[in-house]
């Protein structure tokens, strides 16, 4: 009476085998959503160009793991299960393999610059090897292998081949040449990143020379929401107008912007009750925030843009703008041979004209006294910490690199006025991976938000 | 032909009106009358009367050579050759069972009925542990046997009749709703159709069971024809009342707002534009409330509106309000939030008929309970057809069948745990100075349908809209039902056929309207919940006096089992229309989720049952199971159990005193499978992004080698009675030990799987139960009776897998974990950072950081206890005095730990009584500053209050808001008289009681803010230990009436 057992037991509502596409929607889109999503809140509070009036927490450095750990190790199943496909007999596509290298190194350089040693070399094992606890690896390895990652891309997606069909690509559409040019401006933002220890010039130089990098908006790596469902909307537009509402501009981004008498600051933002441009210290607690609320009304950011809209506000991994000022800070230290200057007025109108500032309005900001190019390092990275507005982590990374533009604690930080550096592991790894975790902590010297990582402490500059 | 007339009296010689007389072997038979008298006609020659009365043993008295007759019955319960249901529904006599079981009457179980008949348990029992759900009437209980004995399901397994049925808990979230409670499974029995409940209690009981028994068996037998008096008309009406038991105590002093500051200006809707002072924030650090005058959503307009129609008030071209609001009075409003509810109805109506005579016997019965909550707009309904009868078609074949067809529903179940959709989350985050009648008329006047009307605006609904718009309505339907046939073979053998069903359809609605603030245009969800399930079986038994000593019974049996599922869920996640629900209506793509699951099981087993001088009885059971959920090298197992009772008393002289002492002993093996498609990894699908389909990799490794899981068992007893068995104890003491446990392993995410599925652990349940039953006093007019029972379990973690220590079961806030070597059900969270050192003065004491004043949290997890009792205790006590009786019955349960979640949030938002002290002067928190040399200087800096009650309690650091889950109910009071004859003698009525029934009247328990016997959910996921935004708990009161005709 067992013979129709295995039948019975057959899955009927779930499929063992998928194809390339439905995993690539699934990356593409989740990736970049929760990238600009993070960058969105948590990115903007850190590098103070945003501060929150109510649940203030963030702002006062009172940090835990902040969700990205189980968030990256979660997709990146998917992006590993693209790469096995992308290289098997019958499926293969150079394409797909170079989307995958690009996307895991995307996430494993993310995780290493929040947690600083990461689970790597044994990580998403469990499948083929069994390891359920994978030890954690140095950032320096890490680095290593996210950068071969990106050169591996590099060389698959020059084979140039079609994605025959619907790649479920929401960023380029499976377009080999765009990715190849993302894959390489991701390896520019982590060889900058990593300068302060290695001598990276002449990696940089190649690629530059290469040109196989985003040069135009055209070629920016974005995602547009369809606003058909929640899912593919805007995240904020989704929410509570009160979650909206807990979000000001910062008293820092606001004098940056004020500076530079910058058109993006009525773009991002909303004047005030009383039409005025006010901004709100970062790190306040709970009752000074909402004391501060009361009294001086900060502006809230732009309602119809962030908020009203599920389609105008889009997601991004990286932008031109980036890869300009990238290259304008690499011109500066000499890594590579080129004008910074160029690069820096080229980074600005990038910035400007994805946000949608006429051509002769670009001009006119370039030509102001306060923004035109200085050659310090100072104005080209506070003009790159504007253009990274809404783009993850990325203004925090740089600021952490070159402490620059100087960034200071708010008056109710709980972290003894120091500038966090890192977040911490996930309670989950106390249970789950309790030895690969604690040996972690002995070699970054403590799970605390103020210890520095490997490419940090370097002595290069 | 002969006339014989006769009396039947109890055991205490009291009169049994109603009692049945059938002469055996023919279809005539009375009944007595209000004095316990009654008249037959026999045959001349020697017959025999069958004489039978509820909740009493059958007696049979030969009638040769008498006219009169005196025929005294003794209550089944008392007396020795008890007889209760066991295992496949075999009756057997108590004294010859090797384990430890325990019957609830039905009677036991109408006297104070509850609509879930499982909390009727609750206390009853040693060994039982009952906790009622947080979702009022209707809502799911937990019960759960001897301990955990699992990792993750612990439900015992229900078989009405014979035939298992489901008590899987409906409860579901997704697609941005909340969990609602459509209760368990088991809650579609209706109590006025129960004969008897069962409870088998370890393996050596169950072991029959197979792969469902681990966790005990409730066996439920439903009335039959048999036992009816009279012309068999029964009527009752139960009518209950609810009021709050808890409540959260808020306080009344200060105001929503923040620092002091408040004014309504447009509720929060438009941050920039508000024109109000901290109108936005949902949390009461506001003004102390001395009647002054602030500008209020309720507050009148100069343009007539009130201040909250902030659609309608007239607007500047900047968007600022034209109009001015009118400043009235800032008061509390004490009560405002109990007001809101309103005393929950009950009121249910059985009619049962039923006749029965030597041939067979038929049951009819109908009942209709309805039920409206203390949430306004929250209901419950049932209706319970019942029909069961069996026929002797020949001397040798009888056919038997019942079927209970439920029909229940409600038009609202209220939401659960944390989220804009519960009203308990709302009133944690309130204004106390808001009147509940102004946000009673909670539509903006000309926007009804399209913008409802509130206090707040940008975070929350108005309750009496959440209540009466956002509806979370289902019906279900089931039917229990079996057939059989029972044929005598010869005078040895018994034959017997059986099948039988469960099947349930269920659908569940959710509406919400525009405006809600998850859902601005509104959204229609619906939940199809498919269940169906198929048992067939047969069983041999062979039964022989092997000679004058020794009596041998023999049985061999099979079981076909077949179980279907589905659950499919649309949802429709805005509207075209405002109020139109239906899907054709979606103002975009529908989501959806769809699962269907088949499993089938076949069983064969054996049994034997030896008695010697009916004084020493050996069982032994063997079954084997093949089920389709493990893969084929390991489908088959086989497991045996072995059982032994000696009665002493028998066996031996024993002093006067001792009137029957019994020691029993069994040994019992159960294995269990898992649930379908556990072996091989899926994708799983996604919400299409921008029209692309996605999925998602397995984010469980399952396992294509899986063991069925094992638990083996150990139990000792003795049943010892005293002075006539005026005194009764009896000790149960056990040891299961299970392994190779089913389990989804949580793993670090870093190795690409959240978790896996896999035989791991060995979990190691000890335990003890007494139950002490005394009659104190017995006298012609006035009885007591007492009874009390102790259960103590201790479940321990003896083993995991690999070299792993420590499993996370569950978490809601709180993670419950099991570590090797310590008690099942720890739990886990954060705290603030303490002085070690204990030799320092300050030791225990907070470490407070020197810039903000406050405690410093830490992140690493610490212990915070176990939410399992130390111990439970029920204390039951019956007075019977001429025909009025009275039962109170205690329930007390000792230690475990449970966090709050309400308070955790009260405190957070100033909303509860302990938030108030420090308001004006600050608050200087008790403990250390560092000095960083091992040193610690009292801390001395004053924060203000909303900021230390903010960060004391934040919702991240459970540690704060753990409390002692102690507590002791009085369960149940009942008072109840028996209408005497001679007001009903001239009625057709034959029988009538009334009683005042009580429930849940009174808790005594260290937290004042929630009831400790709580639950909560996370998905389908019952979480022990976890008090999440509770509805208050309820007592019930009200009157039960029995009419028999």
């Amino acid at each position: 009476c067992t013979d129709d057992f295995e039948a019975t037991n057959m899955n009927p509502n779930r499929p063992e085998n998928v194809s390339a596409n439905l995993l690539t929607a699934t990356v593409t889109s989740e990736i970049t959503r929760r990238l600009t999503d993070d960058g969105y809140d948590d990115g903007n509070t850190i590098t103070q160009l945003m501060a929150k009036n109510n649940f203030p927490g963030f702002g006062q450095f009172e940090w835990d793991d902040e969700g990205m750990w189980s968030f990256y190790y979660n997709i990146l199943p998917e992006v590993n299960d693209i790469l096995e496909i992308s290289r098997t007999e019958g499926s293969q596509n150079s394409t797909y393999e170079g989307i995958a290298l690009t996307m895991r190194a995307l996430c494993f350089a993310n995780l290493t610059d929040m947690y600083i040693n990461v689970p790597y070399s044994e990580a998403l094992l469990g499948k083929t090897e069994g390891i359920f606890k994978p030890k954690y690896d140095n950032q320096e390895d890490i680095y290593n292998g996210v950068l071969q990652d990106l050169a591996d891309a590099d060389a698959a997606f020059a084979k140039n081949e079609a994605i025959p069909g619907n790649s479920g690509d929401v960023i380029h559409n499976g377009d080999p040449l765009k990715w190849r040019r993302l894959a390489n401006s991701l390896r520019l933002r982590y060889l900058m990143r990593i300068s302060k220890r290695r001598d990276v010039s002449s990696e940089m130089q190649a690629i530059v020379s290469g040109g196989n990098y985003i040069m135009d908006n055209a070629d920016n790596a974005i995602l547009q929401f369809s606003g058909t469902t929640n899912t593919d909307s805007w995240p904020e537009s989704t929410g509570r107008i009160g979650g909206f509402d807990e979000k000001s501009l910062c008293t820092t981004g606001l004098e940056y912007l004020t500076r530079f008498n910058d058109p993006r600051l009525d773009i991002w933002f909303d004047r005030n009750t009383d039409g005025n441009w006010v901004g709100i210290p970062i790190g306040l607690n709970q009752d000074n925030a909402r004391a501060y609320d009361d009294e001086f009304s900060p502006c809230r950011l732009d309602v119809n843009l962030f908020y009203f809209s599920r389609t105008d506000a889009e997601a991004f991994i990286i932008k031109n703008s980036e890869v300009q000022f990238i290259l304008a800070e690499a011109a500066q230290r000499g890594f590579i041979s080129g004008d910074a200057e160029t690069y820096y007025n080229a980074g600005i109108e990038a910035s400007l004209g994805y946000w949608g500032v006429a051509a002769e309005d670009i001009t006119t900001y370039l030509a102001q006294e306060a923004v035109a190019y200085d050659g310090t390092l100072e104005l080209l990275l506070t003009q790159k910490t504007l253009a990274l507005w809404n783009v993850d982590f990325q203004g925090w990374f740089n600021y952490r690199r070159t402490g620059l533009p100087a960034l200071e604690a708010g008056p109710d930080n709980l972290n003894q006025d120091r500038y966090p550096v890192r977040f911490l592991y996930p309670e989950s790894e106390q249970n789950d991976n309790k030895e690969n975790y604690e040996a972690a902590i002995q070699a970054i010297g403590g799970n605390d938000i103020n210890i520095k990582g490997w490419w940090e402490t370097g002595d290069r500059y | 032909q002969q006339n014989i007339t006769g009396t039947v009296l109890d055991e205490n010689n009291i009169p049994l009106p109603g009692a049945t007389i059938v002469v055996k072997g023919s279809s005539s038979g009375t009944s007595t009358d209000f004095d316990g008298n009654f008249t037959i006609e026999v045959p001349a020659n020697d017959a025999v009367l069958l004489v039978s009365y509820v909740g009493y043993t059958d007696q049979e008295v030969p009638t040769a050579g008498k006219s009169n007759i005196q025929v005294v019955l003794q209550p089944a319960s008392q007396e020795l050759d008890e007889v209760v249901v066991t295992a496949l529904g075999i009756k057997r006599e108590t004294k010859k069972l090797g384990y430890a079981i325990q019957e609830v009457s039905g009677d036991e179980i109408t006297q104070a009925k509850e609509v879930n008949v499982v909390n009727s348990l609750a206390g009853k029992m040693a060994g039982v542990q009952v906790t009622g759900g947080n979702s009022g009437i209707g809502g799911t209980s937990n019960i759960i046997i001897r301990g955990e004995s699992s990792f993750t399901n612990n439900s015992p397994l229900f078989v009405v009749d014979g035939i298992p049925i489901n008590n899987d808990v409906s409860s579901n979230s997704g697609d941005g709703n909340m969990e609602v409670d459509f209760g368990n499974g088991a809650m579609d029995i209706n109590p006025d159709d129960v004969e008897s409940m069962t409870v088998l209690k370890g393996p050596s009981a169950t072991a029959l069971y197979g792969s469902r028994g681990g966790n005990g068996v409730i066996l439920i037998t439903t009335k039959s024809g048999t036992k009816s008096r009279g012309i068999g008309v029964s009527v009752t009406n139960n009518t209950t009342f609810e009021t709050i038991l808890t409540m959260p105590k808020y306080q009344d002093v200060y105001g929503q707002g923040s620092n002091g500051q408040f004014a309504f200006g447009d509720g929060g809707q438009n941050r920039s534009l508000t024109g109000g002072v901290n109108d936005h924030v949902d949390e009461s650090w506001g003004p102390a409330m001395n009647g002054q005058l602030i500008p209020q959503h309720d507050s009148p307009t100069t343009s007539g509106f009130r201040a909250g129609d902030v659609n309608l008030r007239p607007r500047n071209a900047d968007g600022t309000f034209a109009d001015e609001i009118i400043a009235t009075p800032f008061s509390p409003q004490p009560g405002n939030i109990e007001d809101f509810f309103r005393t929950g109805f009950t009121m249910s109506n059985n009619v049962a008929l039923s006749g029965g005579n030597e041939d067979g016997n038929f049951r009819v019965s109908f009942t209709d309970l309805q039920s409206e909550s203390i949430v306004p707009n929250s209901n419950f309904k049932r209706r319970t057809y019942a029909i069961n009868g069996s026929y002797n078609l020949t001397d040798w074949l009888k056919v038997s069948g019942s079927m209970n067809y439920v029909n229940s529903g409600s038009r609202n179940r209220p939401n659960n745990s944390y989220g804009t959709e519960n009203i308990m989350y709302l009133w944690i985050w309130f204004g106390r100075h808001i009147d509940m009648n102004s946000l009673k008329d909670y539509w903006q006047p000309g926007l009804e349908g399209i913008q409802q009307f509130n206090y707040n605006y940008n975070y929350h609904d108005n309750p009496y809209f959440t209540v009466h718009e956002n509806t979370n309505g289902f019906n279900k339907d089931r039917l229990i039902g079996n057939m059989r046939a029972d044929m005598k073979l010869g005078d040895k053998f018994n034959l017997m056929v059986r099948t039988g069903l469960d099947y349930s359809n269920e659908i569940d609605k959710r509406k919400r309207a525009y405006s809600t603030q998850r859902f601005p245009n509104g959204q229609y969800r619906e939940d199809y919940i498919y269940g169906f399930e198929q048992n067939t079986d047969f069983l041999l038994s062979y039964n022989t006096d092997i000679n004058e000593d020794l009596e041998l019974g023999a049985s061999v049996g099979a079981n076909h089992r077949s179980n279907k599922n589905s659950y499919q869920r649309i949802s429709a996640n805005s509207l075209s229309v405002p109020g139109v629900y239906n899907f054709d209506n979606a103002a975009e793509p529908l989501s959806s989720t769809d699962w269907d699951s088949k499993k089938k099981v076949n069983s064969v087993y054996a049994f034997a049952n030896l008695a010697y001088k009916n004084m020493l009885f050996l069982d032994l059971t063997a079954r084997n199971d093949w089920s389709s959920t493990l893969p084929k090298e390991n489908w088959s197992y086989f497991y045996p159990s072995v059982n032994a009772s000696a009665i002493l008393s028998d066996m031996f002289e024993m002093p006067e005193a001792i009137s029957f002492a019994k020691l029993r002993a069994g040994w019992a093996s159960v294995g269990n499978d898992t649930d379908p498609y556990r072996l091989a990894p899926t994708y799983g699908f996604g919400t299409p992004f921008n029209g692309n389909s996605r999925v998602y990799s397995p984010s469980e490794l399952p396992n294509e080698n899986l063991k069925p899981e094992l638990t083996d068992s150990f139990e000792i007893g003795a049943d010892l009675r005293f002075f006539q068995s005026r005194l009764n104890l009896d000790i149960a003491v056990y040891k299961a030990r299970t392994k190779n446990q089913l389990i989804s392993l949580p793993v670090s995410t870093t190795s690409g799987f959240s978790s896996r599925f896999v035989n791991a652990g060995e979990l190691e349940n000890k335990g003890l139960e007494i139950t002490l039953g005394a009659k104190p006093v017995v006298t012609d007019n006035f009885m007591w009776q007492t009874n009390i029972n102790f259960t103590m379990n201790r479940g321990k973690v003896n083993e995991l897998i690999d070299d792993l220590d420590f499993y996370r079961t569950a978490s809601n806030y709180l993670i419950v974990g099991a570590e090797i070597g310590e008690r099942i059900g720890s739990v886990y969270g954060t705290g603030f950072e303490k002085v070690d050192d204990k030799n320092s003065p300050y030791h225990g004491q907070w470490i407070i950081d020197e810039n903000s004043g406050l405690p410093i949290r830490s992140s690493e997890l610490r212990n915070l206890g176990n939410y399992n009792p130390d111990f439970m205790l029920g204390f039951q006590n019956n007075f019977k005095y001429k025909n009025f009786d009275l039962s109170v019955l205690f329930d007390w349960r000792q230690g475990g730990v449970f966090h709050s979640r309400t308070v955790a949030i009260g405190g957070t938002t100033g909303m509860l009584d302990f938030t108030v002290p420090g308001r004006e002067s600050g608050i200087v928190a008790e403990g250390v500053i560092d000095n960083g040399d091992g040193t610690y200087t009292p801390n001395t800096q004053n924060v203000a209050a909303s900021n230390y009650y903010s960060h004391v309690y934040k919702r991240s650091n459970e540690e704060s808001s753990m409390f002692d889950a102690t507590y002791v109910k009085l369960r149940e009071i009942r008072l109840g008289y028996n209408f005497p004859r001679k007001i009903l003698e001239k009625t057709p009525i034959q029988a009538a009681s009334i009683a005042l029934v009580g429930r849940n009247l009174a808790l005594w328990t260290e937290n004042p803010h929630v009831d400790p016997e709580t639950i909560s959910f996370s998905g389908a996921t019952i979480v022990p230990g976890v008090e999440d935004m509770a509805l208050p708990s309820t007592r019930s009161f009200g009157l039960n009436l029995n009419v028999q005709f």
